[in-house]
């Protein structure tokens, strides 16, 4: 999971014309530092979506939104199941 | 006699507080104690008592602006902010321009009719250039603002209102207010923000006004240290807000959602990291005013609200799928087009929305508007640079809800024959950096689909949903 989505992420870089790549994210990287904006991130759980056909966040009885990376990954992880 | 006394005393003082009308915003600063804070900035502040000062400086130099109609347009929100009572005080139209319709400033002067152009920056004013020849000194009435509308095709809208209006929804009990902070979100030159300014004015709070160039952290940082506690902003704001780590910093007594539909999801983030706060989405728009409030922190409004009842200030009805808005506190009227009224008064909201149970529920524009955090995209314009491309023989442009933004911007696009033997990533890719040449990033397409066919209505335009 968290392969496919830093893949996408990287995906969403690109899409909102950031340089910037990664090849590994920590997983307490501040989501909100990491170079996407807020359109960044509305595209990335879009591709995300597209790839998975899963759209978490849609799901969630509590809604909880993500502040670091490994949250964000741990909440995919979590609904994948 | 000193119960009746009292008794006076105290009515005179509800009066004083909470039925105040006035002609003038310098006149509701003026109720204000003048050694409270009217506006902060990271680095300045200035006490209302500054611009009763600034407002009557202006005045003596200026004589011959009295009666008369301006526009403001302003590099920052905090020079609005500071300046905005000043000419109130003196002027009897104020066009508060936005920075993003530049190109329509010249159509917008000579449709209001206005005289002087006026240009802020850093806390002066920098510039004044008298636009019309012919100049008109009209009543002393209650000030007149204008604004423009979020304009999703062609020229925007001239909405136009008297303050009686625009603070008729707004607390005004000084005593209360000096327990609020309000951090400014908005520019003050759209209708949300000007709200949020007015609030805090009529009841003599203090509003925080962060860099418009701040990030997350920043803005939190600076709310935090400025103790604000009420807040108002987009969904998509307070969306972004929670995934900041610090924004448990903010202590929140009230929080104000509006501009785009408020979905349960953020909602309930809200109320469960906030839980003391008084949580409201509001329904209001350029057009309309402030139409409704919503308190019970649940998406869409009570279906109780489509009663009717004749002494409500604003009522409500469904025709066709379509919310329709009879409100005292919309705009008087346009100043460059008509407002789509029925013979009731009713006036058409262009919002689209079903009743599940006994909830209304919004499901987006009646114009195919996609609504991207707030930013609105016609669809038709993003078609329209699609099949500019040379390969894309059709396309269509539909919204698809978003976690972060609400909604965000989808296509199908039909490839040309001679390009389908590419990849659908390479496709994609120059596709994308195509629009990106010709449209704002927030009206890129996000997804895109290559489909055989786009079907198309008995009239001849492509089918939407």
């Amino acid at each position: 999971m968290k392969d496919i989505i830093l893949e996408k992420f990287n995906e969403a870089l690109e899409q909102t014309d950031v340089d910037q790549r990664f090849e590994d994210i920590n997983d307490d990287q501040v989501l909100l530092e990491s170079g996407l904006d807020s359109l960044g991130f509305a595209i990335l759980v879009a591709l995300l979506e597209e790839e998975l056909d899963l759209d978490p966040f849609q799901q969630m009885k509590d809604a909880v939104y993500p502040t670091t990376f490994g949250e964000f990954v741990a909440i995919y992880e979590k609904y994948s199941l | 006699m000193l119960y009746i006394r009292l008794h006076l005393v105290n009515l005179w003082r509800f009066m004083k507080n909470t039925l105040y009308k006035s002609n003038q915003l310098i006149d509701i600063v003026k109720r204000v104690p003048l050694d409270r804070i009217f506006l902060t900035t990271k680095e300045l502040h200035y006490t209302y008592n500054d611009i009763v000062k600034l407002s009557n400086q202006f005045k003596s130099e200026n004589p011959s602006f009295i009666g008369r109609k301006c526009a403001v347009i302003s590099d920052d929100r905090e020079s609005l902010a500071l300046y905005l009572p000043v000419f109130d005080s003196i002027f009897h139209t104020i066009l508060l321009l936005p920075k993003d319709a530049v190109e329509y400033e010249g159509i917008f002067l000579k449709s209001a009719e206005i005289d002087y152009l006026i240009h802020l920056s850093a806390g002066l004013v920098s510039r004044i250039v008298a636009v019309s020849k012919v100049q008109v000194e009209h009543a002393n009435e209650s000030s007149t603002y204008i604004l423009a509308t979020s304009g999703t095709s062609g020229v925007p809208k001239l909405a136009s209102y008297s303050l009686d209006t625009l603070v008729a929804t707004a607390k005004s009990d000084i005593n209360q207010g000096k327990n609020f902070t309000w951090g400014l979100t908005y520019d003050i030159n759209r209708f949300a923000g000007l709200q949020v300014y007015l609030q805090s004015i009529s009841s003599g709070s203090t509003l925080v006004i962060p860099s418009i160039s701040a990030t997350m952290t920043e803005l939190i940082t600076l709310f935090s240290r400025k103790s604000v506690n009420s807040l108002s902003g987009t969904p998509s704001f307070w969306r972004k807000l929670l995934m900041a780590p610090s924004h448990g910093a903010l202590q929140l007594k009230r929080i104000t959602l509006g501009g785009e539909i408020s979905d349960q999801s953020v909602l309930s983030a809200l109320s469960q990291r906030y839980s003391s706060a008084v949580i409201v989405h509001i329904y209001a728009s350029t057009e309309a005013g402030v139409g409704f409030v919503v308190k019970d922190k649940k998406e869409g409004f009570p279906v109780s609200f489509l009663a009717h009842k004749p002494d409500l200030e604003c009522q409500l009805k469904i025709t066709n799928g379509n919310l329709w808005i009879k409100s005292t506190k919309g705009c008087s009227k346009y100043i460059n087009g008509n407002l789509d009224i029925d013979s009731e008064g009713f006036l058409n909201t262009g919002d689209m929305v079903k009743i599940e149970g006994e909830r209304v529920i919004f499901l987006g524009r009646q114009s195919g508007a996609i609504n991207v955090g707030g930013n609105k995209v016609m669809p038709e314009k993003v078609e329209s640079i699609l099949e500019h491309h040379p390969s894309v023989a059709m396309a269509k442009v539909f919204s698809k809800t978003n976690p972060v933004l609400g909604s965000i911007v989808a296509c199908e696009v039909v490839v040309e024959d001679s390009f389908k033997c590419l990849s659908l990533a390479a496709v994609k890719r120059d596709i994308f950096s195509f629009c990106k040449l010709h449209l704002e990033s927030f009206e890129v397409p996000v997804l895109l689909k290559r489909v055989d066919s786009i079907s198309i209505n008995a009239t001849g335009k492509k089918a939407r949903n």
